[in-house]
């Protein structure tokens, strides 16, 4: 009797701290906008992963063809026609607790290169972006802001 | 010593056939109606929207035919209509569509877009399936995510858009 009860009391601990991590974890779920004000980013979940796409762009056209832009520097050739509006660049983040999304990576479009990623919440309304090749003393972090919606 | 190495090199090659073929069983596999349900407000651009596909039908249907769940060797998607379903979810509001399968294990894999839209048929359009799709890795899972990147014409702050959607897969098991 007692081993039942303790087992249903650990059973119900563990599904309430799984919840309470996984509505952590969706705080990040939102529109971002990256430090150069260039693009916002759309954080949203699928499955139990984070991904990251860009919803809007400050200039959306190619200003050499006067069209919209496309992955134009994506080391696979048949990804250059793609539109970068819309691209995912923030792929397969895990909500790891204590305000960290990791073991994802970010795609930056300017040079082609994707890169390991780690997101840090400072506070609600802004995110640590640090992109780095191999161990994270070796990279660069970028600061987003949340978009506010606006009030009416 | 050489016939001895052909030897070895035969019964290597036999052993693998063993291990990787087998006699297979094929099964068509439709999925239930999906809702896929954008909620307001939404802006025009690129938007997700996402079913979850719970797999433990298709398991049975494997049984039935005599194979075994979780030894999907080859998948291939052959169908993917989505019907409109309320006014607001008219095409008209929708530029292009792009149809992904992911899995928490597996990354995301395109299996059909299209992009302008083909002509809507009884509010109904059927997407362009891509031409290289390697999927068996999903339907050995107990579920997966079918995720939607559609791009919208307008914004919309009230109104949910609303699809349902059905798709077909060809699907190789193990017996």
């Amino acid at each position: 009797m007692t081993k039942s009860l303790f087992s249903l009391l650990a059973a119900f601990f563990l599904s309430t701290m799984l919840t309470f991590s996984q509505e952590e974890g969706d705080r990040i779920i939102g529109v971002w906008e990256p430090s150069n004000g260039k693009a916002r980013v759309k954080i949203e979940k699928i499955g139990n992963k984070y991904f990251g796409k860009i919803v809007w762009l400050k200039e959306p056209d190619d200003p050499e063809t006067g069209k919209p832009k496309t992955d134009k520097n994506n080391p696979d050739e048949s990804m250059r026609t793609v539109p970068i509006l819309g691209y995912r660049i923030l792929k397969d983040f895990t909500y790891r607790g204590k305000n960290v999304w990791d073991e994802g990576t970010i795609y930056d479009p300017e040079n082609g290169s994707t890169y390991n990623c780690k997101i840090t919440m400072t506070d609600e309304n802004t995110l640590d972006i640090r992109g780095y090749i191999g161990v994270s003393v070796f990279g660069r972090t970028d600061v987003w802001k949340r978009l506010q919606a606006k009030k009416k | 010593m050489k016939k001895i190495s052909k030897l070895l090199i035969a019964s290597m090659a036999f052993s693998l056939m063993i291990a990787c073929g087998g006699p297979t069983v094929e099964i068509e596999y439709e999925t239930p109606e999906l809702t896929f349900k954008l909620e307001p407000p939404f802006f025009a651009g690129p938007n997700t929207i996402q079913a979850e596909l719970d797999l433990s039908e298709l398991n049975e249907q494997i049984k039935q035919a005599g194979g075994k769940p979780g030894n999907v060797v080859k998948a291939v998607t052959t169908e993917v209509t989505f019907t409109s379903l309320d006014s607001l979810s008219s095409f008209d509001l929708v530029e292009s569509i792009l149809v992904q399968l992911f899995n928490d294990d597996i990354d995301l894999t395109k299996i059909a877009g299209s992009s302008p839209l083909p002509e809507v048929v009884n509010n109904s359009i059927n997407i362009t399936l891509a031409n290289e799709q390697k999927i068996e890795k999903f339907f050995n899972k107990d579920k997966l995510f079918i995720v939607v990147d559609i791009n919208m014409t307008e914004d919309n702050f009230e109104d949910y858009f609303t699809l349902a959607g059905k798709l077909k897969f060809k699907i190789n098991v193990k017996q």
